[in-house]
């Protein structure tokens, strides 16, 4: 079979997305949030982020721990030492700036998070990552 | 990264002049998102007062919307409500047919380039992947706008050219798609107009000679070597299809609908390696969004059945499992089963059937599939028994009740005992007692 046969010119990474998962600890309320697939990465901003997490989690500044784990995970992660083995995975602290609370109140928050204590240019290559993968669609051209 | 690469580009004084009289629209059910699709477009000249927002998910308010205020601008998700952008864009269009004066604009969580593919395969004007960077989206709608306002010669004719396609005046479109096919930038996608419109007349030959001479002319757009698979795929050109498609995907990342037709010319060219190969795409398809991995998985079930009607049923098998370790949602489940039942393989089904229904499989459809297997391979004694079941639950369609009574017939049960099973099935679906009563006699 030649290299050029169709199913070898399909490029696996075109298909794959680009997937960090979160985990959280409030540090203020003492609670955490470690089920990988309940958060969700909505936007990035230059020194914070926006989550959609399930309810009641948390309120306005409280102060939360966040660990970014970069996917797929080889192995479930359980607990925060489970997060801290994870290669790339990396540790900011933040406090909640606002929180967008749906009409029905059983659906998910959306909450921003202000980065408080945080590896610039960790978060800054996370970030970087994201929008070079937006500026290649952008750039995709017929 | 530097600083720099963080900051947000600025709008050129012409982009903001321009943008300050448009209109748009922002559906989008998470306010963090729409907050920063109006912060965006503020910063790229349109006024907040000329933004209107749809907060739900909601079609009937979008199309609503569209129609009141013929908003220049549209942003929206790739899913509205239970359907898919398609029919607000064709919406958008019939408002604003010549595009040039008008944008769309889609929000995915798929961030993969064939989840951005879409936005070539119907002239969608952008493709925002969410999680958002302000960065990223300002770039994207700012690159948009300058293309636009600033659009050449080749743009603004074959613009020209489409509002009049998009209007159903084809033959204005005719004559100003050749005109615009004059212009190198935009011959090869003209081509793949002046194809499609001599396919409207039901001359695939003619359309075909479009973006054959795109091929040979070296103008091959996504378009024009989009229609020039698919136009010698109908028309029984299969090789020459194949090695057309070899250079689309050469040159695009793959749309992930086209792979049911990939599979389809591996077929038609006895390339069966390609349906092996498929397999290799599987083990991330965790990474994938859920629509490509249906499509893979569709692709692949599609294979296991040219496997299974050329004979090799092991590697028909291996297909249909890797269809199911890709998506195991309950259509895809169905059609592998279904195809394993037809080639009698009843232990492999029931294997399939217990390995990959899980939580997400509702108890009644995995009773209707195992019913299903069960009758199929005429083994009544069981299928009674889960169609007992299925009896007391609140199935959706009468199809597995059905099956239940001729299961009950070919089992010889007393006529009590059937007429019993048809009271219960009556029960939930009264208007068909007299089908019931059919099969049963």
């Amino acid at each position: 079979m030649s290299n050029s046969s169709l199913t070898n010119l399909i490029k696996i990474e075109d298909l794959q997305n680009l997937h960090h998962a979160v985990i959280l600890k409030n540090d203020t309320s003492g609670t955490s949030l470690i089920d990988t697939q309940s958060i969700e990465i909505m936007e990035f901003f230059m020194k914070g982020v926006a989550l959609r997490l399930p309810p009641n989690h948390c309120a306005e500044n409280h102060n939360l721990g966040l660990y970014f784990l970069p996917l797929p995970l080889e192995k479930k992660v359980t607990t925060f030492e489970d997060a801290e083995k994870v290669t790339g995975a990396f540790h900011v602290l933040g406090k909640i700036k606002e929180i967008f609370r749906p009409e029905n109140n059983r659906l998910n928050w959306t909450i921003v998070v202000e980065l408080t204590q945080y590896h610039v240019e960790d978060w800054e290559a996370l970030v970087s990552l994201y929008i070079d993968k937006q500026d290649q669609i952008t750039d995709l051209k017929p | 990264m530097t600083e720099n690469n963080l900051e947000i580009k600025k709008a050129s004084d012409r982009i903001l002049y321009v943008n300050k009289s448009k209109k748009a629209v922002i559906l989008h059910k998470n306010q963090s998102i729409r907050s920063s699709l109006v912060n965006t477009l503020n910063n790229l000249g349109v006024s907040t007062i000329n933004i209107s927002i749809c907060s739900g998910n909601s079609y009937d308010e979008l199309s609503d919307l569209l129609v009141r205020k013929e908003p220049e601008i549209v942003i929206c998700p790739s899913v509205i409500g239970d359907d898919d952008f398609k029919e607000i864009l064709k919406m958008h269009e019939q408002i604003h047919p010549n595009r040039l004066s008008a944008t769309f604009v889609i929000v995915s969580e798929d961030g993969s380039l064939a989840g951005g593919i879409t936005k070539i395969e119907y002239f969608i004007d952008g493709y925002l992947v969410i999680p958002f960077t302000p960065q990223g989206i300002n770039n994207s709608l700012l690159t948009i706008f300058e293309e636009k306002y600033e659009a050449t010669k080749g743009q603004i004719a074959f613009n020209a050219a489409r509002a009049e396609f998009i209007k159903e005046k084809y033959e204005e479109a005719q004559r100003l798609f050749q005109r615009a096919a004059a212009i190198s930038e935009v011959r090869g996608v003209s081509y793949s107009f002046l194809g499609r419109i001599e396919e409207m007349n039901n001359n695939k030959e003619a359309a075909l000679d479009y973006p054959k001479k795109g091929w040979v002319q070296r103008f091959r757009s996504y378009h024009c070597l989009s229609n020039l698979v698919r136009l010698n795929m109908e028309l029984g050109y299969f090789d020459l299809a194949y090695s057309a498609n070899q250079s689309f995907l050469k040159k695009y990342p793959v749309y992930p609908d086209h792979f049911p037709r990939i599979i389809k010319l591996a077929v038609a060219t006895k390339n069966y390696d390609d349906i092996l190969n498929l397999a290799n795409f599987v083990s991330q398809a965790h990474l994938y969004s859920s629509a490509i991995q249906s499509y893979l998985a569709a692709g692949l079930v599609m294979g296991g059945r040219f496997l299974f009607e050329n004979g090799r049923d092991e590697d028909a098998l291996k297909a249909i499992d890797n269809a199911l370790k890709a998506n195991n949602s309950v259509n895809i489940l169905k059609r592998s089963l279904s195809l394993v039942c037809q080639h009698y393989f009843k232990k492999d089904a029931l294997q399939i059937l217990e390995k990959y229904a899980d939580e997400k499989t509702s108890e009644i459809d995995f009773l209707e599939m195992q019913l299903d297997i069960f009758f199929q391979f005429k083994d009544y004694s069981n299928a009674l028994k889960t169609g007992q079941k299925l009896l007391d639950l609140n199935v959706k369609d009468s199809s597995s009740y059905c099956i239940l009574i001729k299961s009950a017939v070919a089992a010889d049960l007393s006529k009590e005992r059937v007429e019993s099973i048809i009271e219960k099935a009556a029960k939930r679906f009264p208007e068909k007692l007299n089908d019931f009563n059919l099969l049963a006699n």
